[in-house]
């Protein structure tokens, strides 16, 4: 069994681009169902929007890509209205129902063979992004990092540390826009629509509109995490948009605490972790002949692990549903009906 | 970086796969056809689910025709692909009959070629090859009907079986899913592995399928009930249930989609109704099906447990006051509804092939369905089942069939905005 | 002296750990008793018949029934031992018609569930007419007389009654009274809750003023009907009027 490797993928994986990209989308589910209350399962369809965004306004329509990137933002924000306007007024099995739906039909949407012309179909859109890497101040042939305790590999490439700069930048960004917000004045009604949303109407707000402000910026922290995806893969493939992302977005928001500040960034990196940490020690089992073929074979690894994401999901809701970080208080589930 | 999709894999190396296809044009309408050189086809790893491709992976080959239109690719190993003709590659004048079939499935088998067809003609010919396939109009949209039929009462058993939950405890279960798949892989086993007679494999499945639903009410769902566990909670919970097993399957089963035994091959045409030839594991669906649905619905409206069910939908805390056990009612609510799903499963496994996105392929129509025909009605949930199964199949008429679904699914958002409570369902006046 | 029907003995009870809303109550029925518990809005009244009738848990104190501790038995038990219930909202299962419901009420019966519907729809023959409808399309009268219909379909020995004139025009509460009382006639213990005190007190042999789940006054209904202190804090101007 090596060790060594095994930690250092981990660790690597807890700081990836995969890691931000979950970090973004999380935060933006937390402020919709950790502070607001609102049930969205199609942040996956805000992360596509984004995606698709860049990727047919550059590709496609040959804009710069800073173009493509502002493109992709709004189109978050009308996805957003989209889905708002008949939605959040309804209960809100039927706002997660819809949110699901409106994610899918996205999916089925852009893979389609006969928009290809634009979208690419189910090839996708590739290599519209080479600008970011022009931008790149790092020396791609060169090492950048160290090796902890010489034997942990934390070293990484010029294109990756500009990546993970970029990310994690934007996801700090993202963390002090919502802790700002929060301890707002728009941040208390957001939490007291959370607890019971007759009683904010009859303070007088206007439900609707918080929440729709709710969905479009949670929306637009899951846009920036398809945009920062599309960019950084230097490609959109309209299978990395399935129904599941979401749900594996929503497991690292819980595991690291709905309704905190930091909770659905450590929840990422720590999903990341954990994920592959799984993966590797189930490879180094298999390839040392410790665990037989009869039991598991390699391609049965990647199933496994997300079989323990779905383990993890259920078992954290019912008997820590606030997390790693958060105060079961304010955990919006129980009220309901 | 590890992939968020699964990728399809190939276990073993086997001699002598591969796809095969000889591209010939039509010159002139009803005219002769000659080879087409130098076309371009592309094989990608793919996961295909009802002869429809449901993701592409990793390019597995490529190769251009011969002066014959003979072009051929070899395949790592048995199982399924995509293959695309490469239309940049097409000499001028020459194009595809239907631009969705660029791309087509295939399932390859072990240690030999398989062979597929990409329909070209030149010019005016493949103007009056398309006519031919419009002229036929009336035709396909009969067997659509009743493939859609046959669909529709498939969504409609998994929508009753959700509903009937629904009404009963409030729970939107996404687990759903996975019963269906957890169905159809029991009678998979039963029928291919112990080679069990289908329709008594089918009629076990059946069994245990509520059996399943059943012991996962005892033992997960009912303790959390007790727990005071909130509805929003149980059906996050549902989502991890169904991830954990829809992995698990994947796991024990494998990607590949497989058929039942006995009448995977049986293509014997039963009798035709005008253009519409009706296979015998069509009629055994239409009659079980519509069997299964019109005796929940009697049964929900004659027997004492029926009425119970409908009694604990309306109010549990009623219903325990006039001395009905709910929670032995509930748990026979989990049973009904566990068999009607995959009653409605082990149908999609006999009209197609059964693998482990079908379940997660089906849910989102059988939300449309129950949807359509307001949530906790059963009623509702069987019209709406079938309205969805006709209209996605209808909808081929009019768009690409890889788009069928959206129109379903736009439909239900639709009439959640137009009319929430479903067609069906009825705003009670209370008090 | 014999066994009360029903003794409700220092209960403390609640629908959340540590918030009790029920701080030691009491109360005793007597076989073909009519009883009534007044009190303010949020005393705990329908919580009493609930803890009493096990829908709730009890945290301490005792419910007996005819010299039976059944403290913490649930509902369906103490249904087949002869007690019915009718709550005070969603008292009928609205998409099961009129029929059904009162099927349901007999649910635990053998045997002889149609002629008892006969025998309920005599009582309220208004029901007879529309057996076939569902429960849905009720008027708030009607639904009040399907509620006590079902309740009577077991022929319980006691009827637990939660405000069945809220929400009704005065001639529709006059009826109710009139068919509480009928039904006691023949037999039947009854503990009626009402917001209506004073027509209340008026046809009970004894009446319980709940305040802040806790007894605050007892006496028989003429006595409480007079009573200066109750009539001040709790039956108000419109009683004095009378
Ligand atoms: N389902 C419940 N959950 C929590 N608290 C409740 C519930 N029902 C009633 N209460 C509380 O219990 C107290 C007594 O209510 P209740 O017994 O209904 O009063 P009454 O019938 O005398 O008007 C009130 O403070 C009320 O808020
Ligand atoms: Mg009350």
């Amino acid at each position: 069994m090596d060790w060594n490797s095994i930690i250092s993928n981990s660790l690597r994986s807890g700081i990836s681009q995969q890691a931000i990209i979950f970090a973004l989308a999380a935060i933006g589910l937390n402020l919709h169902f950790g502070y607001t209350g609102l049930l969205n399962f199609g942040q996956v369809a805000f992360m596509a929007a984004g995606a698709y965004g860049v990727g047919i306004t550059t590709n496609t329509l040959g804009a710069p890509l800073w173009v493509g990137i502002i493109v992709g933002m709004l189109a978050g924000v009308v996805l957003g209205l989209l889905l708002g306007l008949p939605t959040l007024r309804l209960k809100a099995d039927y706002l997660a129902i819809v949110t699901i739906a409106v994610g899918e039909i996205i999916r089925l949407v852009v893979r389609a063979a006969v928009l290809s012309d634009t979208t690419g179909g189910s090839n996708g859109i590739n290599g519209f992004a080479n600008s970011f890497q022009d931008w790149n101040p790092f020396n791609n042939s060169a090492t950048y990092g160290f090796r902890l305790f010489d034997r942990i590999n934390l070293e990484f490439s010029g294109a990756d540390v500009w990546e993970l700069l970029v990310g994690w930048t934007l996801v700090l960004l993202s963390v002090f826009v919502v802790w700002r917000l929060i301890r707002s004045p728009w941040g208390r009604v957001l939490r007291s629509i959370r607890e019971d949303e007759d009683a904010a109407t009859a303070l007088g707000k206007d439900v609707f509109r918080f929440k729709m402000q709710s969905l479009i910026l949670g929306g637009s922290f899951g846009t920036l995490a398809g945009i920062f995806y599309a960019v950084q893969q230097n490609s959109v493939q309209p299978d990395n948009y399935a129904t599941q992302q979401t749900f594996f977005a929503l497991t690292a928001a819980i595991l690291g605490g709905l309704a905190t500040i930091w909770g659905p960034v450590v929840g990422a990196m720590l999903f990341w972790i954990i994920l592959s940490f799984t993966e590797n020690v189930l490879i180094e089992l298999i390839d040392n002949n410790i665990m037989p073929d009869s039991i598991m074979e390699r391609s049965q690894v990647g199933p496994v692990r997300f079989m323990l994401v779905g383990l993890t999901l259920m078992l954290l809701m019912i008997f820590r549903p606030q997390g790693i970080f958060g105060d079961k208080r304010e955990i919006a589930i129980d009220e309901r009906k | 970086m590890m992939g968020l999709v699964p990728s399809a894999s190939a276990s073993a190396q086997t001699e002598g796969e591969s796809v095969e296809t000889t591209l010939l044009a039509q010159t002139e309408a009803g005219g002769d056809k000659s080879p087409v050189e130098g076309v371009e086809i592309i094989v990608y790893d793919a996961v295909i689910v009802d002869r429809q491709i449901e993701s592409t992976g990793a390019e597995v080959g490529r190769a251009s025709s011969d002066a014959t239109g003979y072009v051929s690719v070899a395949l790592p190993a048995p199982g399924q692909y995509a293959v695309e003709l490469n239309v940049d590659t097409l000499p001028a004048g020459v194009e595809l009959v239907r631009a969705d079939k660029q791309i087509l499935p295939v399932e390859a088998r072990i240690g030999q070629p398989t062979r597929v067809l990409f329909n070209l003609a030149e010019g005016d010919a493949a103007g009056a090859a398309r006519n031919k396939t419009s002229d036929s109009v009336l035709t396909r949209g009969a067997r659509l009907l009743f493939e859609g039929i046959i669909f529709g009462l498939i969504i409609g058993l998994c929508a009753i079986g959700l509903s009937l939950i629904y009404g009963t405890t409030g729970l939107v279960n996404f687990a759903l899913s996975e019963q269906i798949v957890f169905g159809a892989l029991v009678a998979y086993f039963l029928n291919s592995i112990l080679g069990l007679n289908f329709i008594i494999a089918a009629l076990i499945a059946f069994v245990v399928g509520g059996l399943g639903s059943a012991a996962l009410d005892l033992g997960l769902w009912r303790p959390l009930r007790k727990r005071g566990t909130g509805l929003t909670a149980m059906m996050i919970i549902s989502i991890g249930l169904a991830l954990f097993l829809r992995f698990f399957f994947l796991f024990l089963f494998g990607e590949r989609s497989r058929p039942y035994e006995q009448y995977a091959v049986q293509t014997k045409i039963l009798f035709s109704v005008g253009p519409v030839d009706v296979l015998p594991k069509e009629l055994i669906i239409i009659v079980v099906g519509l069997f299964l649905l019109i005796g929940t619905a009697v049964g929900l409206r004659r027997t004492k447990l029926g009425k119970a069910m409908r009694a604990v939908a309306d109010s549990n805390d009623l219903a325990a006051s006039t001395g009905i056990d709910v929670d032995r009612v509930v748990t026979s609510v989990w049973f009904v509804g566990g068999t009607l799903v995959t009653a409605g499963a082990v149908f999609f496994g006999l009209n197609s092939q059964i693998n482990w996105l079908m379940g997660q392929q089906l849910l989102l129509l059988v939300f449309a369905a129950v949807t359509l025909g307001g949530l906790g009605t059963d009623f509702g949930a069987m019209v709406g089942g079938l309205v969805i199964g006709i209209f996605t199949f209808m909808a081929t008429l009019v768009v690409a069939p890889e788009l069928k679904n959206v129109g379903a699914l736009l439909v239900m958002i639709l009439i959640l905005m137009f009319r929430p409570q479903g067609i069906f369902g009825r705003a009670e006046r209370i008090g | 002296m014999a066994d009360p029907l029903i003794h409700v003995e220092n209960v403390v009870a609640g629908y959340v750990p540590g918030v009790n809303i029920l701080n030691g109550a009491e109360l005793i029925l007597g076989d073909g008793e009519l009883i009534g518990i007044i009190g303010p809005n949020g005393a705990g009244k329908s919580t009493m018949l609930k803890a009493l009738f096990g829908l709730i848990k009890i945290s301490d104190g005792t419910v007996w029934y005819r010299g039976d501790d059944v403290t913490g038995k649930k509902a369906n038990f103490l249904v087949a031992r002869g007690i019915g219930y009718v709550p005070q909202i969603n008292n009928v299962f609205p998409s099961l018609t009129i029929r059904e419901n009162l099927e349901m009420g007999g649910y635990l019966r053998k045997s002889g569930v149609a002629e008892m519907i006969d025998e309920v729809v005599d009582i309220f023959p208004r029901l007879g007419e529309r057996i076939d409808q569902r429960a849905g399309s009720l008027s708030g009268g009607e639904r009040q007389m399907l509620a006590m219909g079902r309740a009577l379909m077991m022929e319980p020995s006691v009827l637990l009654l939660d405000e069945p004139s809220a929400g009704l025009s005065p001639v529709l509460q006059d009826q109710v009274f009139d068919r509480v009382k009928q039904v006691n006639s023949t037999g039947v213990s009854i503990i009626m809750v009402e917001q209506n005190a004073a027509r209340c007190l008026q046809i009970c042999d004894r009446g319980y003023v709940l305040d802040q789940g806790r007894n605050a006054y007892t006496g028989t209904g003429e006595e409480l009907l007079h009573d200066p202190k109750v009539i001040e804090l709790y039956l108000g101007t419109l009683a004095k009027a009378r």
